[in-house]
C-alpha cells in the first residue's frame, strides 16, 4: 500500500505568501454561504463542460459509516476527524474535463490546461486578490470554507495524451501558524510524498480504489470529471439534509434553461441531489408556479435568435432590445404579468427579468419596477451572441451579474452592456409613469387581485374545483387558458382535491386545482372524496377519476399519496403519516388493479376510483402523474 | 403597567432602496448614517402613543452595547450570531414595548434595520449576495430582530432560552404552531419536558411532531383546544416523535402505524 503523507508548507526564506483565504468577506455562515456554494461549484462544473455531452451535477451528503472513516483517516493522517458522527458533502460533475494538466505549479507547457495547479496548488496564494481578482475568486475559497475543519478531499479522471488518469489528492487550509521555530503557511495537502513539491497526488488504480473506499462513487469508470468532498461541512443553524434541499433549489432557480431541453437538444445538464442516500424532488421548471414563465419566456427569445419568432399569446411581450451607436441589438426581452400567489398573500408580487447569456446559468434576477396594477412580472433577457463577449466581460468572477464598468474598452465609448440595462429598466419604469392616473398604492393591489379572483370564475370554471358539483358527474375540462404553452406539456401531475377525515371535505391549500391536460388525454377529478372500508376494517378513502380523450399511445398513470398540511402545498406521505395506494377499480367492469401504477390502453374504461388509504389523524389527497408507456 | 409604542414605519421602496446602498457599506460608516427619524417614514395613524425619541435612542443604546459584547464590528464567527441573538432578544423585547399588531408590520421594522440600526443589522447579516429584497434586513417575518422579537412574544422568555435555534425556528416559522402562543408555547413545554433529555436528537423529534402537527391542523382546530387537551396532545405526540426516531435508528425498514389520536375537534 501506498504511504501517504501529510506536507505542511514552511514559509520560505523569501517570505510573501500564506492561506488566508477570503474567509472574512464571507461574514456570517446562514443558507446564504450554501446558496454562494452552489453557485460558485455549478458555475465551475459548467464552465468545464466537454461539450459532447451533457454536464452531470450531482450534490450527495452523508454520514461516513465506520469503514469509510477508517479508509478517509488512511487518507488524511494527522487531520482532526474525531467528531462521532463525521458527515461529508461532496460535489461531482461529469461529462466535465476534471482536473487536468500538470501536477506541479513550476511546469509550464505551451497551452497547457491549468486547471489541477490552479484549484489545488495555487490556492490560499495572494488574499488581497480575495474578492475582486482575477482567478481568485470566492470560487475556490467555498470549497474549504464550507469545511469546519477546512479541509476537502478531491478526486479528478482526466483525458491525456497518454490516456486517462486519476488524481487523489487531500488539501487542508488554515490560518498561518508556526511551529518548533518555523513559520507555515497553513497550506497543507495529504499525498505521495515528493522532494520537490512535498506530495503528489495519488494515481492509477490506488486512487481509484481509494476514492471508491471513502464513497466517491459518483464518477463512473470511464468518464471525465471531477469529485470534491467536503469534510465535516458547516452546517451551523441547519441540518445538513436542509442545507441540500436548500441548493437544489438554488440550482434549480440558477440553472433551469440548462435543465430543461431546447429545441431539438436535450437538457445540457442534469442536476441530481441526495441527502443520506434519500433523492431530494426537483421541481420540474416546465411546471414549476414560479419557473414556468422564465421557461417560457427564454423560449420565446431563443426563437427570436433563430429567426423562428414564434406566435406569442397574449400577455406576452417579445421584443428586441436595441442600443444606439451603433444601432445594434442588445438582445431580446420577453415577458409578461400575471396575477401573484393566492388572494391573501400580502408580500409584494415579484417583477424580476433573468439575466441571461447563451448557453449559461442566469447570472441575475433583476428587479424591474413594479407592474402598476399589483400584478406580478416575470422575463427573460438573453444577449445577443453577437455581444458575447462583451456581456461575458461584465460578468465578475462570481458570474452573479452584469457591471457595465467591466465592459467599458475605452473612455466614453458606448457600452452595449449598460445600454442594455437601462433600457430594460426604461421599459418597466414607462409602464409606471403610462398609467399615471392609476394609484400605485398596495390597496390597489388588493383590489385588483380580489377583481381577478372573481374574474376567474367568470372565464373558465373548471370542472372539479366546485364542491357543489354533484358527485359522479363527468365535467369535461377545457384545455389550460392562454398561459399554456403551446407545446405538448411534458407529463404532468395533477393534484385533485383532497379528503378529510370523517368524510369531510377538505381541498388542499394553493394552487394546482385545475387538471392538466398531456397528449390529448385530459383527467377529471371528481370533488368530493368518500370514506370507504377495506376488507380488513381499515378506513380507506376514495377518489373518482374519469378520463376524457384518447391517449394514443399507451399511458401509465400513478397515483402518488399526499397529505395536507395547514398552512403549504401539500406534501407527500411518507412515515410518520404513511399513506397506501390500495388499488385502482374500474367502475364499469369492477376490476381491481393494485398498487399505485395503473396502465392504459386504447380500449380500457374512461371511469376509475383510485383508493388510499385513510390515516387517522390527517387529510389525504393524491396527485396522477401521467407517463407514456415506451415500447417494449 | 407601561405603555405600549407604535413606531415609526419605513414604506417598503424607501426600505429596498436603502437596503441597496447600505448592503456592503462599511459598519462604522453605517453607525454615522443611522438616525432616529427619517422624513419618509410615516406612523399608524390613530394609534395614541408614538414612541419617544428618547425612547428610541436608548433602545439604540441597549443593541449597541449588546453588539460591542459580541465584537462589533468584527466580523461574527461561527457561533458567536447565536449568541448574539440569545443575548438580544430578551432585551430587545423588554425594551421596546411595542403595540403586538404594529410589531405585525413590515415597515416598522424596516425602519429599525435601516435606520435606527443599520449598523448591527447588516453586521449580523451581511447580505454577501446583494439580495434586493434581503429577507433578514428588509422586515419580513425573518427579519434580524423581529424574529427575535416575535420568539420571546410567541415563547415567553423562560421556554425561548431553553429552545435551540432551530427548535425555536421549527415553531416559530410555521404559521398553524407558532402563530398562537398559547399553542405555540404548548409544544415547547412538552418537548422540554417530554424530549428535554433527548440531546441532540431533540431536534429530530421536534421536527417529526411538528410535521405531523401541521397535518393534523388540516382536520383538527388546535386553537380551539383547551389547555388540557393541548398539553395532553403534545405530550402523546412527542412521545411518539421519540418512538418513531428510535425505531428508524435501530431498523430503517419498519414502519410504524401511527397510534390514533383521541383529541377531540373542538370545532364539532
Amino acid at each position: 500500500m501506498t504511504r501517504l503523507v501529510r506536507y505542511a508548507e514552511p514559509l520560505p526564506a523569501s517570505g510573501g505568501i500564506d492561506a488566508r483565504s477570503v474567509r472574512r468577506t464571507l461574514g456570517t455562515y446562514s443558507m446564504d454561504f450554501w446558496e454562494l456554494f452552489l453557485r460558485e461549484t455549478l458555475q465551475n462544473s459548467w464552465d468545464a463542460a466537454t461539450g459532447d455531452r451533457p454536464v452531470h451535477f450531482c450534490i450527495d451528503g452523508w454520514r461516513l459509516t465506520t469503514a469509510q472513516l477508517q479508509n478517509l483517516r488512511l487518507l488524511l493522517p494527522g487531520a482532526d476527524l474525531d467528531a462521532p458522527e463525521l458527515r461529508v458533502l461532496t460535489v461531482t460533475d461529469t461529462g466535465t474535463r476534471g482536473l487536468g494538466g500538470p501536477t506541479r505549479a513550476d511546469r509550464v507547457g505551451e497551452d497547457d490546461p491549468r486547471d489541477f495547479v490552479d484549484l489545488v496548488r495555487n490556492v490560499g496564494r495572494h488574499p488581497d486578490k480575495g474578492f475582486a481578482g482575477g482567478t481568485y475568486g470566492y470560487g475556490k475559497a467555498v470549497l474549504f470554507e464550507a469545511s469546519n475543519i477546512g479541509t476537502v478531499v478531491m478526486f479528478t479522471r482526466v483525458r491525456t495524451t497518454t490516456g486517462v488518469q486519476c488524481r487523489l489528492i487531500g488539501m487542508s487550509l488554515t490560518d498561518p501558524y508556526r511551529a518548533e521555530r518555523r513559520q507555515y503557511t497553513g497550506r497543507h495537502w495529504w499525498g505521495v510524498p515528493d522532494n520537490a513539491v512535498g506530495v503528489e497526488p495519488v494515481t492509477g488504480p490506488t486512487a481509484e480504489r481509494m476514492a471508491r473506499a471513502l464513497g466517491l462513487t459518483r464518477l463512473p469508470e470511464d468518464s471525465t470529471g471531477t469529485s470534491i468532498m467536503v469534510i465535516a461541512p458547516r452546517t451551523e443553524q441547519e441540518r445538513l439534509a436542509e442545507v441540500i434541499a436548500v441548493m437544489a433549489d438554488t440550482a434549480t432557480r440558477y440553472a433551469w434553461a440548462n435543465v430543461v431541453a431546447q429545441g431539438n437538444h436535450g437538457p445540457g445538464l442534469r442536476l441530481q441531489f441526495t441527502s443520506d442516500g434519500s433523492r431530494i424532488d426537483l421541481p420540474d421548471p416546465g411546471t414549476d408556479a414560479r419557473l414556468r414563465y422564465f421557461v417560457e419566456a427564454h423560449r420565446y427569445c431563443r426563437a427570436v435568435f433563430q429567426g423562428a419568432a414564434e406566435d406569442h399569446p397574449w400577455p406576452w411581450t417579445v421584443q428586441e432590445i436595441v442600443g444606439s451607436r451603433p444601432e445594434q441589438r442588445l438582445g431580446v426581452l420577453a415577458w409578461r404579468t400575471y396575477r401573484a400567489g393566492d388572494s391573501g398573500n400580502h408580500a409584494r408580487p415579484p417583477a424580476e427579468i433573468a439575466l441571461l447569456r447563451r448557453p449559461g446559468l442566469v447570472v441575475e434576477y433583476r428587479t424591474v419596477a413594479a407592474d402598476p396594477f399589483g400584478h406580478a412580472i416575470s422575463g427573460v433577457f438573453i444577449a445577443d451572441p453577437e455581444l458575447d463577449e462583451d456581456f461575458a466581460r461584465a460578468e465578475p468572477p462570481t458570474h452573479d451579474r452584469w457591471q457595465p464598468r467591466l465592459a467599458q474598452r475605452q473612455r466614453y465609448a458606448r457600452n452595449p452592456v449598460s445600454q442594455a440595462l437601462q433600457r430594460i429598466d426604461r421599459i418597466f419604469k414607462e409602464r409606471r409613469a403610462g398609467n399615471g392616473t392609476a394609484p400605485t398604492t398596495e390597496a390597489v393591489t388588493g383590489v385588483s387581485r380580489l377583481a381577478n379572483v372573481l374574474g376567474a370564475l367568470l372565464d373558465s370554471q373548471a370542472g372539479g374545483t366546485d364542491s357543489r358539483i354533484p358527485v359522479g358527474q363527468a365535467n369535461p375540462v377545457p384545455h389550460p387558458p392562454s398561459n399554456a404553452s403551446g407545446t405538448p406539456a411534458p407529463p404532468a401531475g395533477t393534484p385533485t382535491p383532497g379528503t378529510g377525515s370523517n368524510g369531510q371535505q377538505q381541498g388542499p391549500p394553493g394552487q394546482g386545482r385545475r387538471p392538466r391536460s398531456a397528449r390529448g388525454l385530459t383527467l377529471n377529478f371528481h370533488p368530493r372524496a368518500r370514506p370507504a372500508l377495506l376488507a380488513d376494517g381499515s378506513r380507506a378513502v376514495e377518489f373518482d377519476i374519469d378520463l376524457t380523450g384518447n391517449p394514443g399511445a399507451p399511458l401509465t398513470l400513478t397515483a402518488q399519496p399526499l397529505v395536507a398540511v395547514a398552512d403549504g402545498t401539500p406534501e407527500p406521505a411518507d412515515e410518520t403519516t404513511p399513506v397506501n395506494v390500495v388499488h385502482w377499480r374500474d367502475r364499469d367492469s369492477g376490476i381491481l388493479t393494485p398498487g399505485p401504477r395503473l396502465t392504459l390502453t386504447a380500449e380500457t374504461s374512461e371511469h376509475w376510483t383510485v383508493t388510499l388509504t385513510q390515516p387517522a389523524d390527517a387529510a389525504v389527497t393524491v396527485r396522477v402523474s401521467q407517463e407514456e408507456v415506451g415500447p417494449q | 403597567m407601561s405603555r405600549l409604542h407604535v413606531y415609526p414605519r419605513l414604506p417598503a421602496p424607501v426600505a429596498e432602496q436603502l437596503l441597496t446602498v447600505h448592503t456592503g457599506r462599511d459598519l462604522l460608516e453605517l453607525r454615522t448614517l443611522s438616525a432616529t427619524a427619517d422624513p419618509r417614514t410615516t406612523w399608524y395613524p390613530t394609534a395614541p402613543y408614538r414612541v419617544p425619541e428618547d425612547d428610541l435612542r436608548a433602545l439604540q443604546q441597549t443593541v449597541r452595547a449588546i453588539a460591542t459584547e459580541a465584537h462589533w464590528p468584527a466580523p461574527l464567527s461561527k457561533t458567536s450570531g447565536t449568541a448574539f441573538d440569545r443575548l438580544l432578544a430578551p432585551a430587545l423585547y423588554r425594551q421596546m414595548t411595542i403595540v403586538p399588531a404594529d410589531a405585525a408590520s413590515e415597515e416598522v421594522w424596516s425602519f429599525l434595520s435601516l435606520v435606527l440600526l443599520p449598523d448591527v443589522a447588516l453586521w449580523r447579516w451581511p447580505n454577501p449576495l446583494r439580495r434586493p429584497g434581503y429577507e433578514r434586513i428588509i422586515g419580513r417575518p425573518r427579519n434580524v430582530f423581529r424574529r427575535l422579537w416575535a420568539r420571546i412574544h410567541s415563547l415567553g422568555e423562560d421556554v425561548g432560552a431553553q429552545l435551540y435555534e432551530d427548535e425555536a425556528v421549527a415553531i416559530l416559522e410555521r404559521p398553524t404552531l407558532g402563530a398562537h402562543p398559547r399553542v405555540a408555547r404548548a409544544i415547547a413545554h412538552a418537548h422540554l419536558t417530554t424530549a428535554g433529555e433527548a440531546g441532540t436528537a431533540r431536534t429530530d423529534i421536534l421536527r417529526i411532531t411538528a410535521r405531523r402537527l401541521r397535518r393534523l391542523a388540516v382536520v383538527v382546530s388546535l386553537e380551539s383546544l383547551d389547555d388540557a387537551q393541548l398539553a395532553d396532545l403534545m405530550r402523546r405526540y412527542t412521545k411518539e416523535a421519540i418512538d418513531q426516531l428510535q425505531s428508524e435508528r435501530t431498523t430503517s425498514t419498519y414502519r410504524p402505524v401511527p397510534t390514533q389520536v383521541q383529541a377531540r375537534s373542538g370545532a364539532r
